[in-house]
């Protein structure tokens, strides 16, 4: 890839897109006049409302012939209106008066006796008028009563503080920055996806389709430039106009309610303080900070989805119900209750609403943050990864027939000899999901049952029915076409003398990073899980794995990279991707050195059997050793040998060292690799 | 310069039968010549000429460019090569010199040489009235102009143009058709497709017919009279085609 010509196509699709007024009006003009406005009505409006409410005056009814004392009482309050009818009820269901003041008993009678008079007020919930009707009744009321009590009291001897031995009083001491965070984290999330949405939307569809409709990708094609350079290009300016419209909205929102919200707190009453609320600098930054993988998602999918039609208004109709069903997640972040779990953590869009929604009241953790934001950094990838493939299909950028052009007929397929960097890549992301999902929830309701199911259902599985899918062959994919048995017998060699070099290594690594003992305790429960049955410990644990992901690593992934990366770079990408995929930092190291162990062998010996022997051979022996299954003598030998913070002596690490040497220089000298192979 | 052997390609459409575009061609063109493809409509000059620009890739066979093959080297050989359509238009929202400075850097071309070659082709082509002017404003004439200019930018060895002349006034063609001619006097090898069998007859030194993604012949047109015992390329043309409906392959 080179990257002035994917800066050219970047500054060129981004000065033609700036030529477009619809761009323009989405980018600017949307967020300079939306917040402004939106705040100026609402709050104009509520205001107005508020106090024609509370100006109005409130029609009370009373029941003909009811007694005419309360009536004298609610007569007296300040905007009241009293009027006597004979069905108030109706009438106040009407709406032709605001409240009803029901008595049933004879007041002043009630009264006289020291007793407690009944007073019902009917009002209608639904109608502010009503309500504020209601409101002043019972506050009017309230005054009466404690009027009344002092002068029983009086009669009595006894002041009004005796019987009110506790004063209290609500005073809401919420800073006015919460109850704006709270306000804005209702409706933020939403309107930032949405206008992350919005800003990609044109450069999405105007940048593919639009180009095929102009007639201009042939142009764009019979260039020099690789189909990944013009989707780098193309891609970057959707990414930054998106995040433009994003942080242009942010900013406008920030300034909006900075200079304008205090003063309609003010007016409303709401919170103690009458300083200008400020929006936190940190989670703005934050938030900025989470808008890029937002915004690298949103553009990637909406190319891909826009790519696919032949026209700009075709694309528009693919890509509108896209963008309504990624605004509806980002809505789920305005219900209360919902909360950010661990595995909403790795929902997208939702994932992020949520965010928006904790980091603005307060309540956001660096964990969800680091995980939100990784989450949708992989997903941003996997759908840049099919942006590009789309990109790469002829009858999808050259397409002149109507409609979708993608078939998924596996017919239609053209067969080839190895996976892509791509499928490969699409194939570990999603077998990460599945495991990450279903694995973790399978093992933890039973754990041989479950790592059973992650082996051979996640891992094995998807491997071949995705690489089968695709037409791609099979035995040379995943390299099961040669075997030797003279490499045979070197990985023999090799397994056991990495075995305790590994060994070795797990006490200097447990030195450095130890594992946290309950973690160590659910690796010894696991491997003595069935004391009884050796068979069943060594196929879930030695078996299941060195057959599944041997199919995986050193068969799919490591076909679709060889051709991509040179052998230095080569074997440690794919040993790492092997020790990620423990899902655990305290295995990572082992894991990935194994990992590189296992991908030297395959990728020389071209022979996947090998990578699995070699597997077999590690874990089945890690398994006997560690679960005490080796006869006595050997495992009183090992005792002796090894003290629990040197380890092993000095002699065997060099004699293994060497044994492995030996049979690495083995294969190094009598297979050919790679290049060769592939020229026979 | 250009030579191809057995290509082939069939496409897939979603919801009929697979359609073999073209069935298996064999020509080669040397430099300075000039070759054409005839065949009407549909007969598979656009699918092979793609192939030849490497915009689509053969199903099988194999097409060697400037001596590489464009399976292998699909963007090197794109270097070489100038590629024009009635599907290669301009980007109405750049200015003509704008088009050509941005094709100028995909090509790998330093600014200086840009800058000096747009000069040069602006002084040939004529282009100094409109060149600062946006694509969107320019009439067909001088938007084929911006396009030879696109083509010749950076003076690639082999031309290949579908249907250059198709849809175009009479002033405008003959813009098209003396620019073909200066690129062959420059040793260029120019490959292209027409359905005017007068133009060709003027302008071609060898031409091949194809039908139904077959090609019929290939020779000089005297051959070509001479083969179908006609005198002008339409009969000859409609000769071919029924001898090859006559005899199912």
């Amino acid at each position: 890839m080179k990257l002035r010509t994917v800066r050219a196509i970047f500054f060129k699709e981004l000065v033609v897109m700036l030529r477009d007024k619809r761009t323009l009006l989405a980018m600017i003009g949307i967020p300079i006049v939306l917040y402004p406005a939106l705040l100026v009505v609402t709050s104009q409006v509520a205001l107005m409302h508020i106090s024609r409410v509370e100006e109005s005056t409130s029609r009370i009814a009373v029941k003909a012939g009811q007694d005419p004392t309360v009536g004298r009482w609610v007569s007296a309050l300040p905007r009241v209106e009293l009027v006597t009818m004979e069905e108030p009820e109706i009438a106040l269901l009407d709406g032709e008066v605001d409240a009803v003041v029901v008595v049933k008993q004879r007041a002043e009678e009630v009264l006289e006796r020291g007793g407690s008079l009944l007073i019902v007020i009917q009002y209608d919930s639904t109608e502010p008028r009503s309500r504020e009707a209601a409101h002043r009744l019972s506050e009017g009321f309230r005054v009466t009563q404690t009027r009344l009590l002092e002068d029983r009291l009086t009669k009595a001897g006894i002041t009004l503080d005796f019987v009110t031995p506790l004063k209290f009083q609500e005073l809401n001491v919420a800073p006015a920055a919460r109850i704006v965070g709270t306000l804005l984290a209702a409706m933020l999330p939403m309107i930032m996806v949405l206008m992350v949405g919005i800003g990609a939307f044109y450069p999405a569809v105007d940048l593919t389709a639009g180009e095929k409709e102009r007639g201009t990708f042939e142009t764009l094609l019979s260039t020099p430039v690789t189909k990944f350079e013009i989707v780098c290009g193309k891609f970057l300016t959707v990414f930054c106009i998106s995040m433009l419209t994003g942080l242009l909205n942010l900013a406008s929102m920030a300034m909006t309610f900075t200079f304008h919200l205090s003063d309609l707190l003010t007016k409303l009453q709401v919170g103690t303080e009458k300083a200008p609320v400020q929006f936190p600098l940190g989670t703005a930054l934050l938030m900025i900070l989470l808008l890029v993988p937002l915004a690298l998602f949103v553009s990637a999918l909406m190319m891909s989805v826009a790519v696919l039609a032949r026209t700009f208004k075709e694309a528009q109709n693919y890509v509108t119900p896209f963008f309504l069903l990624i605004t509806i997640p980002a809505g789920l972040a305005g219900l209360p209750g919902l909360e950010l779990s661990a595995m909403l953590q790795f929902v997208p869009i939702v994932n992020i609403g949520l965010l928006f929604r904790d980091l603005l009241t307060d309540r956001a953790t660096p964990e969800a943050v680091f995980s939100v934001l990784l989450s949708t950094s992989v997903y941003a990838l996997l759908s840049l990864v099919c942006a590009t493939w789309l990109f790469q299909r002829e009858d999808v950028i050259l397409s002149e027939e109507k409609g979708v052009p993608l078939t998924l007929r596996r017919s239609r397929i053209a067969p080839r000899g190895v996976p892509t960097v791509g499928m490969a890549m699409t194939l570990y992301t999603v077998i990460l999901l599945l495991i990450f999902y279903v694995g973790v929830y399978a093992q933890s309701k039973h754990i041989v049952g479950g790592l059973l199911i992650t082996e051979w259902l996640l891992i094995a599985l998807p491997t071949v029915a995705l690489l089968w899918y695709l037409r791609v062959d099979l035995l040379s994919a995943l390299h099961l076409r040669s075997f030797r048995l003279d490499g045979a017998l070197a990985v023999v060699a090799i397994a056991f003398s990495w075995l305790v070099l590994a060994f070795q290594l797990g006490i200097w690594h447990s030195n450095v990073l130890p594992m946290p003992e309950e973690m160590a305790k659910q690796y010894l429960q696991l491997m003595h899980l069935d004391e009884a049955n050796l068979a069943v410990l060594l196929a879930v644990i030695a078996v299941s794995p060195a057959i599944c992901e041997e199919l995986l690593f050193r068969g799919a992934i490591l076909s679709g990279l060889e051709k991509r990366l040179p052998a230095w770079l080569l074997i440690p990408v794919v040993g790492l991707l092997f020790g990620v995929f423990h899902l655990s930092i305290y295995r990572v190291a082992l894991t990935g050195l194994t990992g590189m162990v296992l991908t030297y062998v395959v990728w020389r010996t071209r022979s996947l059997w090998n990578g699995i022997l070699l597997h077999f051979l590690f874990n089945a022996s890690a398994v006997l050793v560690a679960s005490e299954r080796i006869p006595d003598s050997v495992s009183l030998a090992m005792r002796n040998l090894s003290s629990a913070q040197a380890g092993l002596p000095w002699w065997l690490i060099g004699l293994a060292a060497s044994v492995m040497s030996a049979g690495i220089g083995y294969l190094h000298l009598r297979f050919p690799g790679p290049d060769k192979s592939a020229s026979e | 310069m250009i030579r191809t052997e057995r290509l082939r390609k069939v496409y897939f459409p979603p919801r009929s039968a697979p359609v073999e575009g073209v069935k298996s061609a064999t020509l080669a063109v040397e430099p300075g010549e000039i070759f054409g493809l005839l065949g009407p409509n549909g007969a598979g000059k656009t699918t092979l000429l793609r192939m030849l620009g490497t915009i689509i890739v053969p199903t099988s066979g194999h097409c060697w460019i400037a001596g590489l093959r464009t399976d292998q080297n699909p963007d090197a050989v794109r270097q070489h090569i100038g590629f024009l359509s009635g599907n290669t238009k301009l980007y109405g929202r750049l200015t003509a010199r704008e088009e050509l400075r941005y094709f100028g850097y995909l090509h790998g071309l330093s600014k200086e040489r840009i800058r000096r070659r747009t000069e040069e082709l602006v002084e040939i082509l004529g282009m100094e009235e409109f060149i600062d002017r946006r694509c969107d404003t320019l009439s067909t004439g001088q938007s084929q102009k911006v396009s030879i200019g696109r083509v010749l930018l950076h003076d690639p060895e082999v031309l290949i143009l579908d249907e250059p002349t198709t849809g175009l006034d009479i002033m405008t063609c003959q813009t098209i058709l003396t620019f073909i001619r200066n690129a062959k006097h420059s040793g260029r090898s120019i490959i292209f497709s027409t359905h005017y069998m007068t133009e060709a007859e003027i302008l071609c030194d060898r031409l091949a017919f194809i039908h139904h993604g077959e090609i019929l012949a290939t020779g000089a047109k005297e051959s070509l009279y001479e083969k179908t015992g006609t005198t002008n390329l339409t009969d000859a043309f409609v000769r071919l085609v029924n001898d090859a409906n006559a005899v199912p392959s």
